[in-house]
C-alpha cells in the first residue's frame, strides 16, 4: 500500500519536475535567446532593400524584401511552416481563419439551389411580379371612384364638416356664427402676436443700447483668468522639476534611455559608397572632409570617390541582436528604485492637480 | 509684499479686486497689474512698479509696501495723482 502511494508520489513528482523544467526552459529561452535582425540595402543598378528578423533560428523567421518598381514581398514562418505570405498560396493561418467564410458560402449555395428548385415550379411572369410576393394574404387594394370617397377617409373635425352623419346644409345659421367666432379668435391671436413682437423689439433696442465693450471685456477677462491658471500650472510643474529627487529621476532616466539606444543599435555594419559630383573639385573637397573625419578610413565602410562622372551608388548591410533580458533588467531596476517611485507618486499628484 | 490698510484700487480692477489681491498675496501670477508703492528714495513721492518686477526673487527678501494697484501704467499715474490730492486734503 505504502509502496503504491510512494510510486504515485514519485510519478507526480517527476511529472511536476518535467513541467517545471519545460516552463523554465521556455522562460529562459525567451529571456536569453536573442532576436536577431539583418537589414540590407542596395542603391545601384537595382534598388532594393531587405529585412530579416529571426528568433531561435528556425522557430520564428520573418523576411521582407522590396525592389524599386515592384511589389513588397514578405513571409512569416514558424518552425518552417508559412503563416503569412505575400505570394498567392493559401497559408495555414488563412485556412484556419477562413472557416467562417467557407461556412457562409456553403449556406448561400444551399439557399440558391432551393430557390432554383422552386423557380422551376412557377412561370417566370409570376415570379417577376415582386409586389405580389411581398403583400400579406387576403389583401385587396381599395378602388376610389371620386375624391369625395377619398375625403370621407380623412375627417378634419371642423364645425362645418359633417358630424355624426349630418350634412352642413342642414344648419346654415350655426355655420355662420361658428365662422364669426373663429374669425374673432384669429384676430385676437394676431393682435397678441403683434404685441409680443413689439415688446421683443423694444427689449432688443434696450439691450443694444448697452455698451458694445461689455462682451469684449468679458472675453478679455476670461482670457486673463485662463492665462493665470496656465501660469499657476506651469509654476507648479517648474517647482516639481527643480526638486532634488526629480533631478535624480531625470538623470537616471536619461542614462537608461542612452543605454537602451546603444543596445538596440546594430552590432556590426558594412557599407560601400561610390559617389561623384559633376564638379571634380567638389568631389575632392568632400572626399577630403570624409577622410579628415575618419569616415572614409573606417574598415567597415569603403568609400570610392569618382572624379570623372556624377554618380551615386552604394550598399549597406547591418546586423544586430536584442535580448529580452535587457529590458526585463531595466524594468526591474526602475521598479525597485525607491527614489524613482517617490518621484512618480509625487508627479502623479502634481499632474493630477493640473 | 505688504499691502497698506487703505489700499487704492484703480477703476479697471474694482470688479476683480478680491481675486487680484488674493493672488498677489499668494505670490501667483497676475497679468497687467501695476503697483504704487512707497518711495524707495526720500526725494521721491511714490514708486510705480509693474507686478512682474515685484515677482522677482530680489523682492522676496526686500518686500515693498503697496499703497495702490491699477490695471495699467496710465491708470497708476492717475492713481498717484488721486493719492496726492487725497493726502493734501488730509484723507491719507
Amino acid at each position: 500500500m505504502l509502496s503504491i502511494i510512494l510510486l504515485c508520489l514519485k510519478v507526480i513528482g517527476i511529472l511536476l519536475l518535467i513541467i517545471l523544467g519545460v516552463a523554465l526552459f521556455l522562460i529562459l529561452s525567451v529571456l536569453f535567446v536573442p532576436v536577431r535582425y539583418r537589414l540590407a540595402g542596395c542603391f545601384e543598378e537595382t534598388k532594393k532593400a531587405e529585412a530579416l528578423v529571426s528568433w531561435g533560428g528556425i522557430v520564428f523567421r520573418a523576411r521582407a524584401a522590396y525592389e524599386y518598381e515592384k511589389d513588397l514581398r514578405y513571409t512569416v514562418r514558424i518552425f518552417g511552416v508559412t503563416i503569412l505570405t505575400s505570394e498567392e498560396k493559401i497559408t495555414i493561418l488563412q485556412r484556419i481563419l477562413g472557416w467562417k467564410e467557407r461556412r457562409e458560402e456553403k449556406r448561400r449555395r444551399k439557399i440558391y439551389e432551393k430557390y432554383q428548385r422552386n423557380l422551376s415550379k412557377f412561370s417566370e411572369e409570376e415570379w417577376d411580379n415582386d409586389a405580389w410576393a411581398n403583400l400579406p394574404e387576403g389583401y385587396e387594394p381599395k378602388e376610389w371612384s371620386s375624391w369625395e370617397d377619398h375625403m370621407d377617409e380623412y375627417r378634419t373635425g371642423y364645425p362645418w364638416d359633417t358630424v355624426d352623419g349630418e350634412s352642413q346644409e342642414d344648419f346654415p345659421e350655426e355655420k355662420e356664427s361658428v365662422k364669426e367666432r373663429v374669425q374673432g379668435l384669429l384676430e385676437n391671436w394676431k393682435e397678441k402676436r403683434q404685441e409680443k413682437r413689439e415688446q421683443k423689439e423694444w427689449e432688443k433696442a434696450i439691450e443694444s443700447e448697452k455698451t458694445v465693450e461689455e462682451p469684449q471685456e468679458k472675453w478679455y477677462n476670461n482670457l486673463e483668468e485662463k492665462m493665470e491658471d496656465l501660469s499657476d500650472k506651469y509654476e507648479r510643474l517648474e517647482r516639481f522639476y527643480y526638486e532634488n529627487q526629480s533631478q535624480y529621476a531625470v538623470r537616471k532616466m536619461f542614462g537608461l534611455i542612452k543605454k537602451t539606444i546603444c543596445y538596440i543599435l546594430p552590432t556590426s555594419w558594412r557599407g560601400r559608397l561610390r559617389y561623384g559630383f559633376s564638379d571634380p573639385a567638389l568631389t575632392g573637397q568632400s572626399y577630403g572632409l570624409l577622410c579628415a573625419t575618419g569616415v572614409a578610413l573606417s574598415p567597415r565602410c569603403r568609400i570610392e570617390a569618382e572624379f570623372e562622372e556624377a554618380v551615386l551608388e552604394g550598399r549597406i548591410k547591418v546586423r544586430g541582436r536584442i535580448r529580452v533580458f535587457f529590458f526585463v533588467r531595466m524594468a526591474v531596476l526602475i521598479f525597485f528604485d525607491r527614489r524613482l517611485k517617490a518621484v512618480y507618486r509625487k508627479g502623479k499628484d502634481v499632474l493630477g492637480g493640473i | 509684499m505688504e499691502f497698506a490698510e487703505k489700499l487704492y484700487i484703480g477703476l479697471s480692477l474694482t470688479k476683480k479686486k478680491e481675486r487680484v489681491i488674493e493672488r498677489m498675496e499668494q505670490g501667483k501670477m497676475v497679468f497687467s497689474v501695476y503697483c504704487v508703492a512707497e518711495a524707495s528714495h526720500p526725494d521721491n513721492l511714490y514708486d510705480i512698479y509693474s507686478y512682474y518686477e515685484l515677482k522677482q526673487p530680489y523682492y522676496k527678501d526686500h518686500p515693498v509696501k503697496v499703497l495702490g494697484i491699477a490695471g495699467s501704467k496710465e491708470e497708476a499715474i492717475g492713481l498717484v495723482a488721486h493719492m496726492i490730492t487725497d493726502k493734501n486734503q488730509g484723507g491719507y
